[in-house]
């Protein structure tokens, strides 16, 4: 298998763009990936484009990568669709990286690209509500928030944390929001407004829950001999791991058995642990989600993140920075795009170059991204290691 | 192999009583719901069998969904409920509840048939959903 790095990223802002067509805001990503790396759209040799719910928002059902890319000049060569829920974005990454790591190519894109807002915001929580086993679940009352719900109370119920443990990882996200010009949301809350919004499945409130948003991210990877031509600031791929649920019926839903699988898998191949990573970007759909999946992926021991959160341990400046980006929380979360715009974050910060919300030194990060909810299961979890 | 003739329905109402239809492995005894066909854990579907499951449980986690696709009317209480003697969790919309902070984990539930929502041509959709037994013998409020 060969090296593979990153050499360039783009991401548009995320937020509410009713009138942008997904076509200009993934080719406004692709661009910038490209311009980034300072490479051709002629150099692009395959392409793996994330997108979950266009289709239920929209109708465009299929090939949105090739809608997207000839925008940006790129055709004729293999282009796929990946939808993989949330991790969607993280799985076409993955799939850009195994193309590179096999010897088959060396100079792959990745693209994520979502529009979630539609004109009934009740379309848009039915198109979400397909991340579950629609027959047996959605389509039987139960959606995302709610799923997170159950799995939160049943988690409050075991290890004690309280609501206000739960409220402070959406105000940690909020304030790293701030710093991060791209984020959807840029507007500090306090513990008291996340426990006093708007009730959206108990325990979880609207500021618990990720908003919806639309926006693109992209990356350019490729193999080693192509990162020596085009930067000195190559940033590694050192670590990919994808796996899915196991849906026993008598698993504990307080905790996320398959993020442990692919953190493990993930450190053992990047030769490194948990306490070698500078920071980290976990998927905070909602704020439990970031509970579960710290303590499941091994970078918080188990029961102890209410601590963690208490201490501010994943503070830009504490023990290990998580979600410095805003994370999904208040960066936002176009569900396609997330997994990209997690490298997109990552990268910035191994190059130096994240601004105010910069993690001094950072040399190794972890992007994590999960998806969907079946059988009070999470059915993916993509993990990838990042490394100067 | 394709099960066209078992497995499509997810309940059936027995002597005025309704029971969720799953499967059941006689080879480890794991029952299923949904029904499955191929048993994860034996990995052959040669003792696989159709299986009517209890239809009282338990209740082990629930929320009141209060933002949610139109048609489904919220709010709502939803939970998952350890159906018996299966011990199948199960996620099912609950019913029958007037004041939502008498739900409590660990308390009986008993699973019964109505109205999910219309179908949008005149006619509705049923469904099962659960609601808490009348008999509430043996509860234990924990799940430990």
């Amino acid at each position: 298998m060969r090296e593979v790095a990153v050499i360039g990223v783009g991401m548009t802002p995320f937020g509410k763009f009713l009138s942008t067509p997904i076509k200009d805001l993934g080719r406004a990503a692709a661009w910038d990936a490209i311009r980034d790396a300072g490479i051709s759209p002629a150099d692009v040799q395959i392409a793996y484009v994330g997108n979950a719910c266009l289709g239920a928002i929209t109708g465009q059902y299929m090939v949105l990568g090739q809608i997207i890319l000839k925008e940006v000049g790129i055709r004729g060569i293999p282009i796929t669709n990946v939808e993989n829920a949330c991790a969607s974005g993280s799985s076409a990454f993955r799939e850009a990286w195994m193309s590179v790591a096999s010897g088959m190519y060396d100079v792959a894109l990745a693209l994520g690209a979502e529009k979630l807002y539609a004109s009934d915001t009740r379309l848009s929580t039915k198109a979400l509500a397909g991340a579950t086993e629609v027959e047996y679940e959605g389509d039987i009352g139960l959606t995302m928030p709610g799923h997170w719900a159950l799995r939160a109370k049943r988690f409050m119920e075991k290890y004690g944390t309280t609501a206000e443990q739960l409220a402070k990882v959406s105000v940690k996200n909020h304030r790293n929001g701030c710093h991060n010009p791209r984020s959807q949301h840029r507007k500090e809350v306090t513990v008291e407004e996340v426990l006093n919004s708007r009730m959206v499945a108990e325990p979880l409130t609207l500021l618990s829950c990720n908003p919806l948003g639309d926006g693109a991210a992209a990356a350019i990877l490729v193999s080693k001999e192509v990162a020596a031509r085009f930067t000195t600031k190559p940033v590694w791929v050192v670590a990919s791991a994808l796996t899915t649920g196991g849906y026993e019926s008598n698993r504990e839903v307080a905790q996320n058995q398959l993020e442990g699988r692919a953190g493990k898998q993930a450190f053992e191949m990047a030769g490194i642990g948990p306490e070698d990573l500078d920071l980290a970007e976990v998927h905070d759909c909602f704020t439990i989600a970031e509970f579960m999946r710290v303590e499941g992926l091994g970078l918080v021991p188990e029961g102890e993140y209410g601590k963690w959160m208490d201490e501010g341990w994943s503070e830009i400046g504490g023990k290990l920075p998580i979600n410095v980006s805003g994370g999904l929380l208040a960066k936002g979360h176009p569900v396609g795009a997330t997994g990209v715009a997690q490298v997109a974050e990552v990268v910035w910060q191994l190059r130096g170059e994240a601004g105010e919300r910069q993690v001094a030194g950072a040399r190794t990060g972890l992007v994590h991204c999960s998806g969907g909810g079946v059988a009070s299961d999470t059915p993916v979890c993509c993990v990838h290691i990042l490394q100067r | 192999m394709l099960n066209e003739d078992k497995g499509t329905r997810a309940f059936e109402v027995v002597d005025g009583l309704p029971h969720l239809l799953g499967t059941k492995c006689a080879m480890c005894g794991a029952a299923f719901f949904p029904p499955r066909f191929v048993c994860p854990t034996c990995l052959t579907d040669e003792k696989m069998e159709q299986w009517r499951l209890g239809n009282t449980g338990t209740l082990y986690a629930y929320t009141v969904i209060r933002i949610a696709s139109k048609e489904f009317n919220p709010p709502y209480p939803f939970g998952y409920i350890i159906v018996e003697p299966e011990k199948v969790r199960v996620p099912a919309m609950i019913t029958g509840v007037e004041d939502y902070s008498t739900l409590k984990v660990g308390m009986k539930m008993q699973m019964i048939v109505e109205k999910l929502r219309d179908d949008g041509v005149g006619g509705e959709i049923v469904t099962y959903k659960f609601k808490p037994a009348d008999n509430q013998q043996g509860f234990r409020e924990t799940m430990a």
